[in-house]
């Protein structure tokens, strides 16, 4: 459904998405990760053909973006980042528009509104003036203009960003439920709601694609993301240079809380030295009040891939 | 075709839903009462050798009208969209630049005509109440209104032009009004300067003298040049807009 071949994006002498390549097969839902700067809402807004290339190519469903940008755009649905939306309409109003303008023809233009509509649980908002609405219907809106012609892809750039807890669940519902019927390309911020709901992971750091896999592999291969905790009194004794002869660890950083010492220590995907430090502090003899070791998350996944100083 | 005309639907409900547009209207509505009422003044006091519209198109009030009504009804075209940001939802949907550019021209274009339907009103109700002819002719007052479309379609698309290049409603506006303002009172620039009659100059500030095109039509005379001129005229201003969209759109 989209395919991405070494595209560039340049301003100026400025980097920002610099020779990516990537695909999305019909059907997957993917998260597109990565810091604020990243590049993602650049290679989103190429994707739409809202911003020329530099260089490079991008196609989706077999229509060139740059070349044969109208067809391409025809099986887009686009919600860009702050949804923007005309306060003057109501939302009724609004997905009309939009829907005409999308090329739903004249005779289902009742049906495709009123799903988009019952989708996205605008009904109660219907004769609303847009520019009256909250921030979480705004959103909805957004989406809700995103789908109203059943485009085969969507493209949804931060769509929870600015929510509340209540909106952002709202919000994934929904994006849940298209999961069936759409290949979807999301942006966001909630890494775990990309583990749950993502069936592949492009993380872009830098304007470059630093992995592409799913969650599951990514949490499995990745070097450094197992996370060790020992809240500990250990005397004069060195016990950072002690910890890190562990087998596992890469690295650990000491907080200080009283009288004890709190030593976070990250680890080898495989390596789990839980067993080694419990000896070590026996044979030492520290006070331990706690020795955790943490699963892995995408979060850790996420820092470690697009973290500047690794 | 569809897409065009979906979006100029769009585009021509948008002014009726501005309030601005209501006080715009009812401001130009009353300037040219005001410049009508003045001829009608004028015809009270001594006989006039031009007829009513004729010695209306002489006020100040009018050209000052005119010289407002296109930078406010064009201001918001462009600038707004970007301003918001709905130029993104706008370009993402499969709409091509032209039928944009083209549907924000054709709304304002339209709507700034309709500050010109009050003069049906002025001239059947002098014609119904004095039993004088308010135009030279028939003729004369539809040339004077097709000129006042071929001047409106000219300076609307100098707005246009301001608004694609501001991202601020009000830079627009500035920009299309001091453009506009050049255009429609260069054929004054010769009274402060001893230019000879027949000198080039001269003739091109005659060639692109707006309240002569007007006051010549009123009179009935259907000139080609002027209308060769608006046309030609449009057709660069909007082929620049186009540009200016388009780098400005992927300048983002």
């Amino acid at each position: 459904m989209i395919k991405v071949e070494n595209l560039t994006k340049k301003y100026g002498s400025f980097t920002a998405v610099n020779g990516i390549n990537f695909s999305v097969e019909k059907g997957e839902i993917v998260g597109f990760l990565g810091p604020n700067g990243a590049g993602k809402s650049t290679t989103m807004k190429m994707l739409t053909g809202y911003l020329p290339a530099s260089s490079g190519h991008a196609s989706i469903g077999g229509f060139d973006v740059f070349e044969q940008s109208i067809e391409a755009r025809r099986k887009i649905g686009y919600l860009p980042e702050n949804t923007p939306l005309y306060p003057d309409l109501r939302v009724g109003e609004y997905l009309r528009y939009r829907a005409k303008l999308k090329g739903v023809p004249g005779s289902k233009l009742r049906e495709k509104v009123g799903d988009a509509l019952e989708m996205c649980n605008l009904r109660d908002v219907e004769k609303k003036m847009i520019g009256a609405l909250s921030k979480g219907y705004r959103q909805r809106v957004g989406l809700a203009d995103a789908l109203v012609s059943e485009p085969e892809l969507l493209i949804l750039d931060e769509p929870t960003i600015g929510l509340d807890p209540n909106q952002i669940r709202s919000v994934r519902e929904l994006i849940k439920n298209l999961a069936h019927k759409h290949t979807v390309l999301i942006s966001t911020h909630i890494l775990p709601e990309v583990e749950v709901m993502c069936s592949r992971v492009v993380v872009i750091h830098k304007g470059t694609i630093r992995a592409s896999d799913t969650a599951e592999n990514l949490l499995k291969n990745h070097r450094a993301i197992g996370h060790m905790k020992i809240e500990a009194k250990v005397g004069a004794d060195n016990a950072v240079d002690m910890l890190m002869k562990l087998p596992g660890v890469k690295d650990v950083i000491v907080e200080k809380d009283g009288d004890w010492n709190i030593y976070q220590m990250r680890l080898d995907a495989t390596a789990d030295p839980a067993e080694e430090a419990a000896q070590l502090a026996a044979e030492r003899r520290w006070a331990v009040r706690e020795l955790t070791r943490r699963r892995a998350t995408l979060e850790d996944v996420f820092v470690e891939l697009t973290h500047s100083d690794l | 075709m569809r897409t065009f005309f979906t979006l100029l639907g769009r585009e021509m409900r948008g002014y009726f839903y501005s309030p601005i547009a209501y006080v715009v209207l009812f401001f130009v509505f009353a300037l040219n009462g005001v410049a009508f009422s003045e001829s009608m003044g004028a015809l009270n006091k001594e006989p006039q050798t031009v007829g009513v519209l004729l010695r209306s198109f002489g006020s100040l009030v009018f050209w000052f009208s005119l010289a407002l009504i296109y930078p406010i009804t064009t201001m918001r075209c462009f600038s707004e969209e970007f301003r918001s940001g709905t130029i993104e939802t706008l370009t993402t949907a499969p709409v091509k630049d032209w039928q944009i550019v083209g549907a924000k021209f054709f709304g304002a274009w339209f709507f700034s005509m309709l500050f010109w339907a009050p003069l049906f009103c002025y001239v059947g109700s002098f014609e119904k109440l004095t039993g004088q002819d308010p135009a030279h002719s028939v003729g004369a007052f539809w040339a004077a209104f097709g000129m006042l479309g071929l001047v409106s379609m000219f300076y609307t698309a100098i707005g246009c032009l301001g608004s694609v290049l501001c991202r601020e409603q009000i830079n627009a506006a500035a920009i299309s009004f001091s453009t506009t303002v050049l255009f429609l009172f260069s054929g004054i620039i010769p009274n402060y300067f001893t230019i000879p009659e027949t000198s080039a100059a001269v003739n091109l500030i005659s060639y692109i003298n707006t309240p002569d095109h007007i006051i010549r039509s009123a009179l009935g005379v259907v000139d080609t040049r002027p209308i060769v001129y608006y046309v030609s005229m449009t057709s660069l201003f909007l082929f620049v807009t186009y540009h200016v969209f388009q780098y400005r759109k992927w300048k983002a």
